[in-house]
């Protein structure tokens, strides 16, 4: 080794200790890091794979051609994504009373508004969605109702009316926790200056608490959107053959006619249908960030 | 044997050598170089972001420098963890054990030195004693107002009977009345200690007062390091002279030395001043400053006979209680003098608009070169 | 409240009431003698939780949910403690990314979760172990816990910490002594959290469970597809008592306002 070669190698030795020492600290995230690299981001590699047919040879876009060469499952795609917008858009509507009622109130007033929704959330959805198939079936409660007070029944079960109902129920308190937050953040006194200034209610809401609270309800209908287009229990127990969804089709293929390779790619659309979604929020946040 | 005493006091128990530490492109300190003495009580003062807490942490080693020793009882501490370097802390917000009790807290300290639970409850009481808080054992942090956090924080700091105690602003949270209170007492039981004992203030009042030596910092160095009285009457540089206290400053240029005299020349005629750096050539530019509660103000027009003199107009008179403020405008800007209001219903008897004069001794007359 | 407008409130009674419907009317139907669900729900008995309680059919998955409840948890628990602590008192490079992706969990539909990893653990002859199980509800159960944790402990400054060094405990008993103390109710919240999460999860557990470690909501919902009857309603009121209760004991340590919403 000539002198040249250990002059070159070393000032190599302190830079190396010094990564090293700067990264010591950083063990602690050594375990979870591990943990979703190995069985989070290592099953979803396989699964766009396997979608792809890499798991036998080459790579062919055959699963990708069946779904979009069929209108049956083009449909189901569309439907999904219909039922997701419907559902997010129903919470806004009905979720947003809710929350600026949960965000002006205080004391124990508060704390049950925050259970009434927290204990839907945290019932499960098996559960939840037996208690829409008793009050929405034929004989059911909302029926039993009706007709004591003379009124038509209604056949909600088996159909998207019902599933709707359902899942607007699942996903209500998603979208109230998250304009709630907002919400919460807004200064009263916002309002109270803008009613000073002769805005009226209406006004007052069109021009300071939705602007402001937008964020809120941007975070809260892609969480409800994004969960929607991924939930299969309600459909399952309310729906019919008629009422298809993406990933109950995804349970089906897999479960019943264990066809794998088909079920990973309609996962893979599944996926980038809520990752483009997620994509937009970001796009979106980043646009209004630069305006400001 | 006394020979081995003197070596004890003039040789330093903790020093800082060429300390330097940087976040980055920011560097808190620059090349910090103090001895301090056993049994000293040491401030560090400067504005906020001078280096002065990150000097602390660094000899508590809660920050490791980029370079340079901290030397304890000639020991480098350098590479001995914070938990073995047998310093005690109080932080400015107290930092106390929530989910434990005032004893547990204090006792936390030896606990984590194994000593026994019967030693642990006496050394407690002791502590708790020693900062008057003997009837609060089982109470929670919570359940006490900010004056007892202090005082529990302090013991906490004590019990283990630490070879440095540093404090960090820990009576910036008090109120005004409060902190002139403790800022007795702490001293009185640092005194009563013998404890070696460094203090981070941005009070320059309360440096003053409590410490032995000051050590000003300004943007990681360290300006000046002396006692509170050589720092107000001989300030080493113009930040130091400027940080502490206040001063009446103007530009001048330098005409002639006398000794250790010089005399410069201002707008307003020439000035005698005591003290000046000798580098400073003849015909170089000088700041000059003078303490407000040097200057003299009287009624009239000519120089009355001092040394220096500068003739003014009264702008303004604020009377605050042991305190009256005179604001003169002079050639050389605005003065502001300071007299003591020693005799009740005694007035300054100049009104605002009058003729004055501004008068002061050539020994309170300072110069530093122009920067 | 008090000053929103009549239909305001009415709008939000109706609601609250549309959230509480499903819910309640299945605990009615939990007590009814009737042999069939029906309304109006006929007589009042205890037929149905006697014979749901002692119906292997229905405890033998409840034992198992609980069972994996409790092992999410405590795994969730363990990765995300000493992530948290890295993230908050650390210099992280990439910190926000890093963040990112460990919430990343969040935002995956289960079912593709579910799949996704039942392809890959069944190449390890994993595909339906109890350790798939554990695995798949980790990966939901962690985010929630990891974000609980980091809420709780970026609100507590270092000095305390700090203190507790100075004081001569080392690194790992400032940690036992101090650090986990001070982030208990974080702890206790994320851990709810996450076993109620686990408890209720069902895309993973229908996929990656046999009938031997089937979990109580997937055996509801294979029973509900050839059955009707009673007994699920009285099942499902235990769920969702053991849930009240879980909830209120997080009220009382925590408060669920500060869980779900900012504080001010």
């Amino acid at each position: 080794m000539t002198t040249q070669d250990i002059q070159a190698l070393s000032p190599a030795v302190p830079t190396s200790k010094g990564v090293l020492s700067r990264l010591s600290p950083l063990y602690g995230l050594l375990p979870l890091v591990a943990f979703l690299l190995f069985f989070f981001v290592g099953p979803l590699l396989l699964n766009l794979a396997e979608s792809l047919g890499m798991t036998q040879a080459g790579i062919d876009f055959a699963q990708y051609r069946r779904i979009f060469a069929d209108i049956y499952y083009l449909r189901v795609i569309a439907e999904t994504i219909i039922l997701g917008v419907a559902v997010t858009v129903i919470c806004a509507i009905i979720g947003y009373p809710l929350a600026y009622a949960i965000a002006r109130s205080s004391g124990l007033q508060k704390s049950l508004l925050i259970f009434a929704i927290v204990i839907p959330l945290l019932v499960n959805v098996v559960v939840r969605s037996f208690g829409w198939m008793v009050l929405l079936s034929g004989k059911g409660a909302l029926n039993w109702v009706l007709s004591s007070f003379g009124l038509p029944t209604l056949s909600l079960m088996y159909h998207w009316g019902g599933v709707t109902i359902a899942l607007v129920h699942v996903m209500l308190p998603f979208m109230v926790l998250s304009l709630a937050s907002t919400l919460e953040t807004l200064d009263p006194r916002l309002e109270e200056a803008a009613a000073v200034l002769g805005a009226s209610r209406f006004a007052t809401f069109r021009r300071i608490v939705l602007p402001l609270s937008l964020e809120g309800l941007m975070t809260g209908s892609i969480l409800v959107f994004t969960l929607c287009v991924g939930s299969f229990v309600t459909v399952m127990l309310l729906g019919s053959t008629s009422t298809m969804v993406l990933p109950l089709l995804i349970y089906q293929q897999l479960n019943i006619a264990s066809d794998w390779p088909f079920a990973a790619a309609m996962g893979m659309v599944l996926l980038t249908i809520v990752m483009s979604v997620l994509w937009l929020q970001a796009r979106l946040r980043r646009t209004k960030w630069r305006a400001s | 044997m006394t020979q081995t005493a003197d070596l004890r006091t003039s040789q330093p128990y903790l020093s800082l050598r060429n300390l330097i530490k940087t976040y980055g492109s920011y560097t808190a300190l620059r090349d910090v170089s103090i001895d301090i003495k056993q049994g000293e009580f040491v401030a560090l003062l400067g504005p906020s972001g001078c280096g002065k807490t990150t000097m602390l942490r660094a000899i508590a080693g809660l920050v490791t420098p980029n370079s340079g020793d901290v030397l304890l009882a000639g020991r480098s501490l350098v590479g001995v963890p914070v938990e073995r370097r047998d310093l005690g802390m109080v932080f400015q917000s107290y930092a106390l054990f929530l989910h434990m009790t005032v004893a547990e807290n204090v006792g936390f300290g030896l606990q984590m030195r194994k000593a026994p639970k019967t030693a642990i409850a006496a050394e407690v009481d002791q502590a708790l004693c020693l900062v008057r808080m003997e009837g609060l054992k089982d109470r929670y942090p919570s359940q006490l107002s900010g004056g007892q956090q202090q005082r529990i924080a302090l013991a906490r700091a004590l019990v283990t009977k630490p070879k440095v105690l540093l404090l960090d602003e820990p009576l910036a949270a008090l109120d005004a009345k409060l902190r002139e209170a403790m800022q007795f007492e702490l001293r009185q039981l640092q005194q009563q200690l013998g404890i070696t004992t460094i203090f981070v203030t941005h009070d320059q009042h309360e440096a003053l007062a409590m410490a032995d030596r000051v050590a000003v910092m300004n943007s990681g160095r360290v300006e000046q390091f002396d006692t509170p009285r050589v720092m107000y009457d001989e300030p080493a540089t113009p930040f130091v002279a400027e940080f502490i206290g206040q001063m009446n400053r103007w530009p001048a240029t330098l005409v002639d030395r006398r000794g250790a005299d010089a005399l410069v020349r201002s707008d307003s005629g020439d000035i005698v001043v005591r003290s000046i750096d000798g580098k400073v050539a003849v015909g170089g530019e000088v700041a000059v400053m003078v303490r407000p509660e040097k200057m003299q103000i009287s009624a009239g027009s000519g120089a009355n006979g001092s040394a220096n003199a500068v003739p003014g107009r009264l702008k303004g008179v604020m009377f605050s209680g042991e305190k009256t403020f005179c604001y003169v405008e002079t050639p050389l800007g605005l003065m502001t003098t300071v007299m003591q209001n020693r005799t009740t219903g005694a007035d300054v008897g100049l009104a605002s608009g009058d003729e004055v004069v501004v008068t002061w001794r050539a020994e309170d007359t300072i110069a530093f070169p122009s920067a | 409240m008090n000053s929103l407008p009549l239909w305001h409130r009415l709008f939000v009674a109706a609601v609250v009431i549309f959230l509480a419907a499903p819910v309640l009317i299945i605990v009615g139907v939990a007590f009814t003698s009737a042999e069939f669900v029906t309304f109006p729900p006929r007589g009042f008995s205890l037929r149905w939780f006697e014979k749901v309680l002692t119906d292997a059919q229905f405890m033998v998955p409840l034992w198992n949910s609980f069972l994996l409840g409790v092992a999410s948890t405590a795994t969730s628990i363990v990765l995300a403690v000493p992530a948290a602590i890295t993230l908050v008192r650390n210099q992280v490079p990439m910190k926000d990314a890093v963040l990112a992706f460990m919430l990343s969990p969040l935002s995956l539909p289960t079912i593709i979760l579910a799949t996704s990893l039942l392809f890959f653990l069944a190449r390890f002859g994993l595909g339906t172990s109890p350790v798939g199980l554990l695995i798949g509800h980790v990966i939901i159960t962690v985010p929630y816990v990891l974000r609980t944790l980091l809420g709780v402990y970026a609100g507590i400054g270092p000095e305390t910490e700090e203190a507790a060094r100075t004081l001569g405990a080392g690194r790992w008993r400032t940690f036992w002594h101090v650090t986990l103390p001070m982030i208990r109710p974080g702890l206790l919240a994320g851990g709810i959290l996450a076993f109620l999460l686990s408890f209720d999860e069902v895309a993973v557990a229908l996929l990656l469970s046999t009938t031997d470690t089937t979990t109580l909501p997937v055996s509801l919902l294979s029973y509900l597809v050839y059955n009707y009857d009673p007994a699920v309603a009285a099942i499902s009121t235990v769920q969702i008592v053991i849930v009240v209760v879980l909830l209120l004991i997080l009220e009382r340590c925590f408060g669920v306002n500060h869980l779900v919403l900012p504080s001010k």
